[in-house]
């Protein structure tokens, strides 16, 4: 790969991204997605009176929180490493690595892909709840870009971890494992709920995972300041959290194109073939 | 190249002239997909030198990814794209890489007609059949016209019509003074398409030349075959010179032979043949330290 991008890459890129979301959410299967969105929306409806945690904070604030940060970190970090998995396998990575600057190309339709990929599932209960139940969602502007930079730099940091899962875990087995341990860590880090009232091992354990850190920085934005009670410390510390979540960004930045490239170099046809060997053996 | 202390492809040169169709034919197992991924850039070769359109396809630039087009086996990628989205999306990698001689990419409608998509220009991906599939890789291996084209298998698992399909559009390719270089394990499919057989056994290239040439060079050879009257068991033999074979049989075995056939090997026999002893001769291991030197120049 060389550094300098021709001009009709990104172009290509763009155009790659804007026919993948069209074809995705035009789709039955893209659609879908709306449905979860629509029941989180109905939980929350039911929950509204519900109370929840030391500061008695609205529990339908901590559902939604916890659904907002989920929903970033699926969508770039399972639905990237699946997407990989996937295109090794049908031949989509060979195909981009026939063409001058292809790979360049198709990974960057991929991040232009990831932010509407993480985005468009939640559309529903964002403009459903900042309808039905202005309490979960910003009431200021500043609240409101708060959300969107937290949301932005959280599909940020996990696309590359999205992108290294991919390229290690080379079955769909191991990847299914993969995603079993993300949920597991997705719990034990404090995505859908704070951790202040663990025992500080645990606490520790869990900081030591950016997961953590989104699911405190999406707290901090859309609850009140009362809840920060049941926090780590006593507080939400979402200038810390942002500063961890940068540095998650960075790392992944690092380590995902050496990755990536390894698994570029080593893509050829005969995966696809074993592939496609196995689905009409096996069937999946 | 090697897998292990297997040695799959061995000291493979390679010259191809510019515009022709080369068949480079073999059992399965022969190494013909492994030759075309180390030609293509796909396979890094355990030892030798590679050398494609003068560069060495594993460190080769970008701009020697826009003079080549891929066609491989198992393409069933972006399924719910449309057709035309494909070979558009595909074609704009190859702009950068237009001269006043060569306009790239290949303008979409063009190369649908030319591979007898256009009526389905608009249809997903996933609503092909086989054979309209393979012409979809095939177009998109055209797009960026390249100079050297490698078709890995084409017709393999299409229906009789399909397989059609595909011969009569690499034979339409001719006039674009394209390189091809085309994988098949299929004889007939060979003879059909390709200027000139390259027939790989046992990691080498065991012959070279003209469908025509190969025929009159290999058929020097003849077959003989007998029934014994006696206990009905038919006896073939092939011989270069079956005059003193017959001579020999008839001499020692009066009234014991019938039905007795003389024919010259037809290239089938030939090719069976040579694929029926590089299964004997197994070839592993002896010459892991060998170089395998795989040369192909197609010349402009």
């Amino acid at each position: 790969m060389t550094t300098a991008i021709p001009t009709a890459v990104v172009r290509s890129a763009a155009r790659q991204a804007r026919i993948t979301l069209v074809r995705k959410y035009t789709s039955p299967a893209g659609l879908s997605v709306v449905v979860v969105s629509l029941l989180v929306l109905l939980v929350l409806w039911f929950l509204r009176d519900a109370e929840f945690g030391v500061a008695q904070v609205g529990a339908t604030g901590y559902i939604f929180s916890g659904f907002l940060a989920f929903g970033v970190i699926s969508a770039a970090v399972l639905g990237v490493a699946g997407e990989l998995q996937a295109e090794r396998e049908d031949g989509t990575l060979l195909r981009a690595k026939a063409v001058p600057h292809g790979m360049t190309g198709h990974l960057l339709a991929k991040i232009l892909v990831a932010p509407f990929d993480a985005l468009i599932p939640m559309l529903p209960a964002i403009v459903g709840a900042a309808i039905f139940l202005p309490d979960v969602m910003p009431d200021d502007v500043l609240g409101w870009v708060l959300l969107l930079v937290v949301f932005l730099l959280g599909v940020v940091t996990m696309l590359p971890w999205g992108a290294v899962l991919g390229s290690v875990f080379r079955t769909m087995i191991g990847l299914a494992w993969a995603m079993m341990a993300m949920y597991a860590v997705a719990a034990l880090s404090g995505v859908f709920y704070p951790v202040g009232g663990w025992p500080a091992p645990l606490q520790w354990a869990a900081q030591c995972s950016p997961l953590y850190w989104i699911g405190v920085a999406v707290r901090s934005v859309l609850l009140p300041q009362e809840a920060a009670a049941a926090e780590i410390g006593g507080e939400f510390r979402l200038g810390l959290a942002l500063l961890v979540i940068l540095g998650w960004a960075v790392v992944g930045l690092l380590v995902a194109p050496v990755l990536l490239r390894r698994m570029a170099r080593r893509q050829s046809g005969s995966t696809v073939q074993a592939a496609r060997e196995r689905v009409l053996a096996k069937g999946y | 190249m090697s897998y292990g202390d297997r040695l799959v492809l061995d000291a493979i040169d390679l010259e191809v002239p510019s515009g022709q169709v080369v068949a480079l034919l073999g059992p399965n197992g022969a190494g013909k997909t492994t030759t075309v991924e180390i030609l293509e850039g796909f396979r890094q070769p355990s030892a030798g030198r590679v050398s494609v359109l003068g560069e060495d396809p594993a460190t080769a630039p970008e701009s020697w990814r826009a003079r080549v087009g891929v066609v491989l086996q198992s393409w069933r990628d972006h399924g719910t794209w449309k057709v035309r989205d494909l070979i558009e999306v595909m074609g704009g990698y190859y702009a950068p890489y237009a001269t006043t001689e060569v306009p790239r990419p290949w303008s979409t409608e063009e190369l649908l007609t030319r591979v007898g998509l256009a009526p389905k220009a608009d249809g997903r991906i996933d609503k092909l059949s086989g054979g309209q599939r393979r012409r979809l890789d095939v177009a998109i291996g055209l797009v960026g016209r390249p100079e050297l084209l490698f078709l890995d298998e084409p017709t393999t698992g299409l229906d009789p019509a399909g397989r059609r399909d595909i011969h009569d559009l690499v034979a339409d390719l001719a006039d674009l003074r394209t390189t091809v270089l085309v994988t098949t394990h299929d004889l007939a499919e060979a003879e059909k398409i390709a200027d000139r057989l390259l027939i790989l056994a046992g990691g080498r290239i065991v012959a070279d030349g003209t469908p025509d040439a190969l025929r009159h060079q290999l058929s020097r050879s003849s077959e003989v075959r007998w029934r014994d009257r006696a206990t009905g068991q038919v006896t073939v033999h092939a011989d270069a010179d079956p005059t003193a074979y017959l001579a020999h049989l008839l001499a020692t075995r009066p009234g014991e032979v019938e039905v007795l056939e003389v024919r010259a090997a037809s290239l089938e026999d030939i090719y069976l043949d040579i694929v029926r002893r590089s299964e004997t001769d197994d070839h592993v291991g002896d010459h892991a330290g060998d170089l395998a030197t795989t040369a192909l120049e197609a010349l402009r």
